[in-house]
């Protein structure tokens, strides 16, 4: 990347700040001297307090991982801490307001240089003291065996590589946390602007690979959606009708501001239902009523997998002539139906969930397309300004929804489409214990680490690592890999009237999630080295910082770091499996209301209903980029939806009548 | 959402193998299949509870057997609808016009 270059000075100041993280491991604080030793202590002294202490959900000893938000409940394992995070979620908050309170007190210059990233590793030990706030990333670059420190020679090449993992570990976090206090000592503000800058690019590439995994099944959904809606219009006598409770009916003699009056009022009726609903869910799901919402979803899902599946069925059959008798269909809805309850509501593979969400949405685009046209029109409108107030209003119930599901630890039953298993466990409620959840972990880990690479020569580091990380693996590092989402963002959204939701929506991580971004950031970039142009660069979000590194990282080959074992390698692919699932999540709400304006458009013309496609998909192209931009929840509808609109009238009004003038002048023949 | 098969235990797999198995008496075939499709990339797990490959290979041949039955069923009620007169017509969902 031509970038890196500039960006020297900054790698700079990066690998100095950082080298202070490392002073905790006790070897490395030999060799920097402006350490503080607080910290070191501060894990010891968590690793003694494990034997004492039972484990708060199973009573086990030794509870080796705490809540690191807190630090007042111990866990033997995070199954245990994930188990027990329903309960404890609300006690470790306001333990971490009352810690937060009194730290605020102690420290009011900390937040004078707060900067917007997770890169907050470099100024943490500056407090190191302290056990509560500070690290996340620091905690785990340290806790990795360090390979440049056996040898003077290569200490040289050792701020290289520790600055590497702190870039990327910055850059891999795509969340920002204004709030977090850090502080980075030595950093010019042309240094701070360069790491902003490769944190940035990264975020843009995973948000790239995010919108490649999201887009499939949006185009899946579309794709389906059209081709009922060109079925059933092929002679078909069960279309879908206007529902019952529209109170206008548009007519061939209708003028245009009846229309206009008439399908507001529809449109009105719809959006009220969809604002009542929200808010009922909204109001339930923050109680706590999961039960009551999953059984609510339960009915409307069969509702909408049997009966609108019949009406398709009805439509498909008519028009292909299928000669099909009782028997077998309402078997097959039977069988079909009941798969996809328990597919979306219990168990199952991802892709068959996925492939029924996909299919849902696209038989409740295919149900509303029975509305009128004035009125689908006006609906959408009406849904792109909901969508922006619930979404983006303080109060908006799509907000809290979201904020509540973080805090919760909950999520909202299927109404999400997610591109990889998200498997929430033992997330915290907000960044800040995050974090700390992340560093505790590191803390506990970071002693064995430590004795392992003191074991190792730098030589086979990668070996020691690897093995070091699969011991581990059961506690901490792959239990937290499994979570699969390396930064949920989400799409999150309703179905339709019966719950329109629709956001994009930063999920916060399950701290795992974080861990496990942060070991792959590990694995890079030891492994940097060796394969700076291998696929990983490209594979992975956050390939933009670690390119800027590893070129920089060339340097360490010489001293053998580039020994992979195949222990390694096999881990290192393992990440990479685990990398696959991107952390989009896409409301169903989205789904629908992106197939219904195209299977309203599907219903007038091949022109405009490729048009508005393309309109739609560029519009969620660039929600996911403004996505990256902003950090948080978005609503997804209105910029496809104006985007799709606008599409559709210029197509119909000027587009398809100039190609109706093209076509018998041959114009172009 | 739940959880990926792989990272299951060995219990839970069994206790989702049974369940779908069991459930696919009522006359959920599709269960069956799922249940199949669901547990097969685990199937030569170690510490796999022999029953759940017993439960897999029962759903299999049960699945394989009920869409036998339902295909034979169907395509005598193709071939034959028309013969079978007014019954023939009460049994099919949609007239096909112009046969």
């Amino acid at each position: 990347m031509s970038a890196s270059d500039p960006r020297g000075p900054s790698i700079q100041g990066a690998a100095e700040t950082h080298q202070n993280n490392n002073n905790r491991s006790p070897r490395e604080r030999i060799d920097s001297p402006n350490v503080s030793h607080g910290n070191t202590e501060a894990c010891r002294e968590e690793d003694d307090d494990g034997e004492d202490q039972p484990c708060q959900a199973c009573g086990v000893f030794p509870a080796r991982f705490q809540c690191s938000a807190c630090q007042s409940v111990r866990y033997c394992s995070q199954e245990c801490q994930a188990s027990d995070w329903k309960i404890h979620y609300r006690e470790c908050a306001e333990i971490v307001a009352a810690l937060k309170e009194e730290q605020g007190e102690s420290r009011p210059d900390r937040n004078s240089t707060t900067r917007s990233s997770g890169g907050n590793a470099a100024g943490d030990n500056v407090d190191s003291g302290r056990e509560g706030t500070d690290v996340e990333q620091g905690g785990r670059v340290q806790s990795s065996p360090h390979p440049n420190v056996s040898g003077d020679g290569t200490r040289t090449n050792d701020p290289l590589g520790d600055e590497a993992e702190n870039v990327r570990a910055t850059a891999n976090r795509p969340r920002r946390r204004p709030q977090e206090p850090q502080r980075r000592p030595r950093l010019t503000p042309e240094q701070r602007a360069a790491y902003e800058e490769a944190e940035r690019i990264a975020d843009m590439k995973f948000y790239m690979l995010q919108i490649y995994k999201i887009i499939k099944p949006v185009v899946m959904c579309i794709c389906l959606s059209i081709l009922w809606v060109k079925i059933s219009m092929a002679g078909s006598d069960y279309r879908p009708t206007q529902s019952s409770y529209t109170v206008y009916r548009e007519t061939a003699t209708s003028t245009a501001s009846q229309n206009f009056l008439g399908s507001l009022a529809n449109a009105g009726i719809i959006i009220g239902q969809i604002v009542i609903v929200t808010i009922i869910i909204v109001v339930l799901f923050k109680r706590g009523h999961i039960k009551v919402l999953i059984g609510f979803f339960m009915v409307v899902v069969a509702m909408l997998l049997g009966f609108m599946g019949y009406i398709l069925v009805l439509n498909l059959i008519q028009v292909l002539r299928i000669p099909l008798d009782y028997l077998t269909m309402s078997f097959a809805l039977w069988n079909f139906s009941v798969a996809g309850l328990v597919s979306v509501f219990w168990k199952g593979p991802m892709w068959l969930q996925q492939v029924y969400l996909t299919f849902m949405s696209s038989l409740m685009a295919f149900s509303l397309t029975g509305l009128a046209e004035w009125t689908t029109w006006m609906l959408l409108a009406l849904l792109v300004v909901w969508d922006l107030i619930a979404v983006l209003c303080p109060f908006g119930p799509l907000k809290i929804l979201v904020e509540s599901s973080r805090n919760q630890n909950q999520e909202v039953p299927a109404l999400l489409y997610t591109v990889n298993a998200v498997w929430f466990m033992a997330s915290p409620p907000n960044s800040m214990m995050e974090r700390e959840a992340n560093k505790a972990r590191e803390n506990t880990e970071s002693e064995e680490l430590t004795s392992d690479s003191v074991q190792t020569s730098g030589d086979n580091f990668n070996g020691g690592h690897s093995r070091a990380t699969g011991r581990d693996g059961g506690a901490s590092i792959s239990s937290s890999r499994n979570s699969g989402l390396d930064a949920s963002f989400g799409v999150t959204g309703g179905m339709s009237r019966n719950s329109s939701t629709m956001a994009l929506v930063p999920n916060t991580n399950p701290d795992g999630t974080e861990d496990r971004d942060n070991i792959e950031l590990r694995e890079r970039v030891r492994t940097g080295g060796s394969r700076t142009n291998t696929r990983s660069d490209v594979d992975n979000h956050g390939g933009g910082a670690r390119r800027t590194v590893s070129t920089r990282q060339a340097g360490r080959d010489e001293h053998g770091l580039d020994q992979r074992t195949e222990d390694d390698r096999h881990h290192d692919d393992d990440d990479d499996d685990d990398d696959d699932g991107g952390g989009l999540k896409l409301g169903l709400g989205d789904f629908v209301f992106y197939s219904v304006l195209i299977a309203r458009a599907a219903m007038f013309d091949w022109v405009t209903t490729i048009c508005c496609t393309v309109a739609v998909l560029t519009g969620m192209n660039a929600t996911i980029f403004l996505l990256a931009i902003s950090q948080k929840a978005l609503p997804a509808l209105p910029i496809s939806i104006c985007f799709g609109m606008l599409f559709y009238f210029a197509t119909r009004f000027a587009l398809v009548p100039f190609l109706a003038v093209l076509g018998p002048n041959q114009v172009f023949i | 959402m739940a959880k990926p098969i792989e990272k299951m235990s060995a219990d839970e797999i069994l206790t989702v193998s049974k369940k779908l198995f069991y459930s696919g008496f009522c006359l959920l075939p599709m269960l069956w299949v799922y249940n199949f499709v669901y547990i097969w990339p685990v199937r030569n797990r170690g510490d796999l509870h022999p029953h759940v490959r017993h439960y897999l290979l029962m759903s299999a041949i049960l699945a394989t057997v009920l869409f036998v039955v339902f295909s034979v069923w169907f395509g005598v009620f193709v071939n034959q609808r028309l013969s079978w007169g007014p019954v023939g017509d009460r049994l099919t969902v949609v007239l096909v016009k112009g046969v």
